[in-house]
């Protein structure tokens, strides 16, 4: 070990640490980031690339995509090709009963600044002239973006190891070394031990395993979802469409679907890419930790699919993988300081919006760590706002 | 769409598949057997040798091990297996395009892939892989074409090429691959030559030029390519040439011709490289055995370069470490279509003991036996330390999954 | 010839410009390109990177191309490549109830 400490080291090299390490080296902090496997080797590269706002909770949530998708049009330039686009985003509704819902949804959203619009049966059907004929209308968000997830990650990683942050893949951290009520650094599974003033840790699903031994506990759980992905073809438009039933599974609101589309949760997304193929998603269930795809739920997702795009009968199915969300109970991640051990950090649980607010989180962790004002109210994200729901999870 | 239920499904209709699904229905065990091919047969639709005095033809081969099988087998041929999950106790589900059927016991059949060859121009038309010109010949009585170069000294691509000679091909050379990051595999050339030496001591006719190059003495070899012949060795009427290398395939919308270059006794580059004319260049990488489905079955497997690559672990009787699962031919490393046969029927009387039938034990023996016969009379090895591999892949087996 | 000579250019020239990925038109160069590039150090970051092995065949061609290339570099290739279900391209269609067959005698 070179004789001077690494400032800051970050656990975990998916979407959301690869962000932490940008921000912070770009800042000029030593920064030394670790993954116990492959770099991106996470859900990050078992996922969607969509940037999303069209989903969020109006208010604060679709504020904090909102504060997402600006930086990363800032950041877009400096990355490189991440095959970033800006091509906005659609909800098809697949029935009259939704109507009433996406209006009042399109509503709130505009009452917040947001520009949604709600597209009537004519416009929808110029703009998706592949949706089956009975989708009576949809929700349009023009901001949306979408880029590759993984070509994300390498950027900001190449671009972090630019200046200056050292990056180590399978390394393992085995502990949190913790002196005198402050975080001192990590120990890793060979015996290693990296010293440093502030230690966040980014490891997705595998952070409440990473903290327990510290008796921090936190209810981030494994949602598990899958992906189908078509050979090269014939494509069903050039916009990425999503159902409206998509919020009402993410929030386990009421919905009538067949019953294999009920029990894996899935939910049609769209979205066609720059290879030539397209993408249809996904699912959400829990299911431990397993990512073995498993094909029923491939099927339910082709499925639904034909639901909304019947021509893609003659499509073909190429592969199908799965991903672990992060889930928190409130739909919410956690990005702050652990109460009780100065300088250790918490930047997980982001579900199924990672890479799209990896960005945000990435400024935020900043924020904290340089003592900068962060942008958005921060209590919303507190590592402390579990305490009773980790008395039932424990 | 309840999926159907059988005793035993046999994934993959090539030699392997088909004798297991002969001593499975002929035992009584409702047996489905599915291929992706729209006919059964496998590869060996595509074989036919001289062996001794006898002749092996694939074909006839086929019919054979077609008859032998009892009514009521049932069939889905143009069908791919797309996954097996599931387990013996609750029966193992494999997933079809189209449906899928639940078996008790499975067996993986799937055979062998060829490897490419990637040197520049390799994805244009008229560049075949050798076995797709040995299935275009013998399947369709398509030749490749009159003026050729093989890439490779694959003991595949020699057979071929003693095929292709009687079929309207009027020259034909056999040359070396150029090395590359991504056929690291292959080794150097002189450590190819020293391979295709090794083979060729016992090996048939085609090898006996250069097994002559050696004079029966280890240790030859080096020697033997300084004298090696610029213009090759006649080998069944092919140009053996062994100190040249292809370093491009040249061509507007087809081949037409080769970049060729010497190299010197130690493997190395040596002079200005030239072109040849050629209307059909066959590559010759080697084969591997297929391991998708042993790899998304999640069965133990292992690697061994004498058996082409990675393979399932199995016992004596071809049960992988997943009770009810079985594999036969060329899944288990690359060998004759006999020893596939041979492999088969022991996997078909393993799943019949798995099934809970009884198995007399002169069935044992006879196939244990059967499957000792086809290896040694082999026509010849696929690879090199093939007998080698083949005890350490037994050891590891039997460490690792049981006798 | 048969005496070592001068090598020309072209022999010390790696093949870059051979393609190893047929299905998605990945040259050797590329990949040689994308792992400079993004310093990977792994396969399957490699594939995911720049589609090599992601194409219509799932990897059945180029396959042992890749990971012969690894082992080059000193990666460990097993399992990166794993063989995910399906293992063949399936029609759409076929989850709709219409398109179930009878089996077939
Ligand atoms: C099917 C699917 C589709 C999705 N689509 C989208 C989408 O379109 N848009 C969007 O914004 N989000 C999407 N997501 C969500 C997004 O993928 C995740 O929110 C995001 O990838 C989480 O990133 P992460 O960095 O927190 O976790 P990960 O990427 O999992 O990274 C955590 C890292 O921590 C490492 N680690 C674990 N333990 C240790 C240890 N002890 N020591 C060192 N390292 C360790 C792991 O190896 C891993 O690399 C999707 C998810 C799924 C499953
Ligand atoms: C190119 C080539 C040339 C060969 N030439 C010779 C030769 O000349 N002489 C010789 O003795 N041996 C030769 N062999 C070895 C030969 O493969 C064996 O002799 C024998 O055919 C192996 O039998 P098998 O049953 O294991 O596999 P195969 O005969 O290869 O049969 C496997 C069957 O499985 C099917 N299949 C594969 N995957 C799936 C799936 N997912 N779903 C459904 N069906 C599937 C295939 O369509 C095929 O019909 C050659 C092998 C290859 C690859
Ligand atoms: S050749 Fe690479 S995926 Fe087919």
């Amino acid at each position: 070990m070179t004789g001077r400490a690494p400032q800051v080291v970050v656990v975990g090299a998916g979407v959301i640490g690869a962000a932490v390490t940008y921000v912070l080296s770009s800042a000029g902090v030593r920064v030394t980031l670790v993954d116990r496997g492959p770099l991106g080797g996470g859900t990050s590269s078992r996922c969607d690339g969509n940037v999303l706002v069209i989903d969020k909770d109006p208010g604060y949530q679709a504020e904090m995509a909102m504060l997402s998708q600006n930086l990363l049009r800032e950041w877009a330039g400096d990355l490189g090709d991440i095959e970033y686009r800006r091509p906005g985003s659609y909800l098809a509704l697949a029935g009259e009963d939704e109507e009433e819902p996406a209006r009042a949804w399109v509503d709130a959203q505009c009452r917040e600044g947001l520009a949604f619009r709600y597209l009537e049966y004519e416009e929808t059907h110029r703009v998706m002239p592949d949706l089956a004929a009975d989708v009576p209308g949809s929700v349009y968000s023009p901001t949306d973006s979408t880029l590759n997830p993984l070509a994300y990650v390498a950027a900001l990683l190449a671009k972090s190891r630019h200046r200056g942050a050292q990056v180590r893949a399978r390394s393992p951290v085995a502990e949190i070394r913790v002196e005198q009520g402050r975080a001192a650094g990590v120990g890793l599974a060979d015996g290693t031990a990296l010293v440093a003033d502030a230690v966040v840790v980014a490891a997705g699903v595998w952070t409440p395993a990473v903290l327990a031994p510290l008796g921090v506990r936190l209810p981030i759980r494994p949602r598990r979802g899958h992906l189908v992905v078509s050979t090269k073809g014939p494509r069903y438009g050039d916009v990425k469409v999503m159902e409206f039933g998509y919020l009402m599974a993410k929030f386990g609101r009421e919905r009538v679907v067949p019953p294999d589309v009920e029990r894996f949760g899935v939910a049609l997304v769209y979205e066609p890419t720059r290879a030539g193929n397209f993408v249809l998603g996904s699912s959400r269930e829990f299911a431990g930790m397993d990512t073995e795809p498993d094909p029923a739920v491939l099927h339910a997702i082709v499925k639904r699919a034909l639901r909304f795009y019947p021509g893609m009968a003659r499509a073909t199915v190429l592969r199908g993988f799965a991903g672990l969300r992060p889930w928190t109970p409130d739909h919410v991640p956690v990005v702050g300081p652990v109460p009780g051990v100065e300088g250790l950090y918490v930047a997980a649980g982001h579900e199924g919006d990672g890479i799209g607010l990896a960005a945000v989180t990435g400024r935020l962790i900043g924020d904290f760590i340089l003592e900068r004002t962060p942008p958005l109210p921060v209590a919303p994200l507190a590592v402390g706002r579990f305490q009773e729901e980790t008395a039932e999870w424990a | 769409m309840s999926p159907k239920r059988f005793d035993a499904v046999v994934v993959g209709a090539g030699p392997a598949g088909l004798a297991a699904a002969g001593v499975l229905s002929r035992a009584g065990y409702a047996v489905l057997v599915v291929d992706e091919a729209p006919v059964p047969g496998g590869r060996l639709w595509a074989q036919w040798h001289r062996l001794g005095s006898t002749v092996w033809d694939g074909a006839h081969e086929v019919d054979r091990l077609v008859s032998a099988l009892a009514p009521g087998v049932q069939w889905r041929l143009s069908t791919s297996v797309e996954a097996i999950a599931g387990s013996a106790a609750e029966g193992f589900q494999v997933d079809l395009a189209r449906g899928g059927a639940v078996g008790r016991a499975v067996l993986l059949a799937t055979g062998a892939a060829e490897v490419p060859l990637p040197i520049p121009g390799w994805t244009l038309p008229g560049v075949l892989a050798v076995g797709a010109a040995q299935t275009l010949w013998k399947g369709w009585h398509i030749p490749p074409g009159r003026r050729g170069i093989i890439v490779g000294t694959n003991p595949l691509g020699f057979a071929v090429a003693q095929e292709l000679l009687g079929a309207g091909v009027e020259s034909l050379a056999i040359v070396m691959p150029p090395p590359s990051m991504a056929t690291a595999h292959l080794g150097s050339l002189p450590q190819q030559w020293d391979r295709l030496f090794e083979l060729a001591a016992g090996a048939p006719r085609w090898a006996q030029p250069v097994a002559r190059l050696l004079h029966g003495r280890a240790g030859w070899q080096r020697m033997a390519m300084r004298l090696y012949p610029p213009g090759g060795l006649a080998v069944s009427g092919a140009r053996l040439q062994l100190r040249r290398q292809a370093l491009a395939v040249e061509g507007g919308d087809c081949v037409e011709a080769v970049t060729l270059q010497s190299v010197d006794a130690a493997g190395l580059p040596a002079g200005a490289p030239w072109t040849e004319p050629a209307d059909f260049v066959l590559l010759a990488g080697g084969l591997r055995p297929l391991g998708e489905l042993t790899a998304q079955a999640g069965v133990q497997r292992g690697h061994y370069d004498g058996l082409g690559g990675e393979v399932p672990l199995v016992t004596a009787r071809l049960a992988t470490s997943r009770a009810g699962l079985f594999a036969a031919g060329n899944v288990l490393g690359v060998e004759s279509a006999r020893v596939a046969i041979a492999q088969g029927r022991l996997a078909g009387w393993g799943m019949v003991a798995h099934l809970g039938g009884s198995v007399p034990a002169d069935r044992w023996r006879e196939a244990e036996g059967a499957l000792e016969l086809a290896r040694r009379d082999a026509p010849f090895a696929f690879q090199p330390g093939l007998g080698a591999a083949r005890l350490r892949h037994r050891a590891d087996s039997e460490r690792e999954v049981g006798p | 010839m048969g005496v070592a000579g001068a090598r020309g250019p072209e022999a010390a020239a790696p093949a870059v410009d051979a393609v190893i990925c047929r299905c998605e038109a990945v040259a050797l160069g590329a990949l040689v390109a994308a792992r400079n590039a993004w310093a990977i150090d792994d396969l399957r970051q490699l594939k995911l990177l720049t589609r090599a092995g992601m194409g219509m065949c799932q990897g059945r061609v180029c396959q042992p191309l890749l990971e012969s290339l690894a082992r080059s570099w000193g990666w460990d290739p097993s399992g990166a490549l794993a063989a995910r279900p399906p293992t063949r391209p399936w029609a759409m269609g076929q989850v709709l109830p219409e398109s179930s067959e009878p089996e077939h005698g």
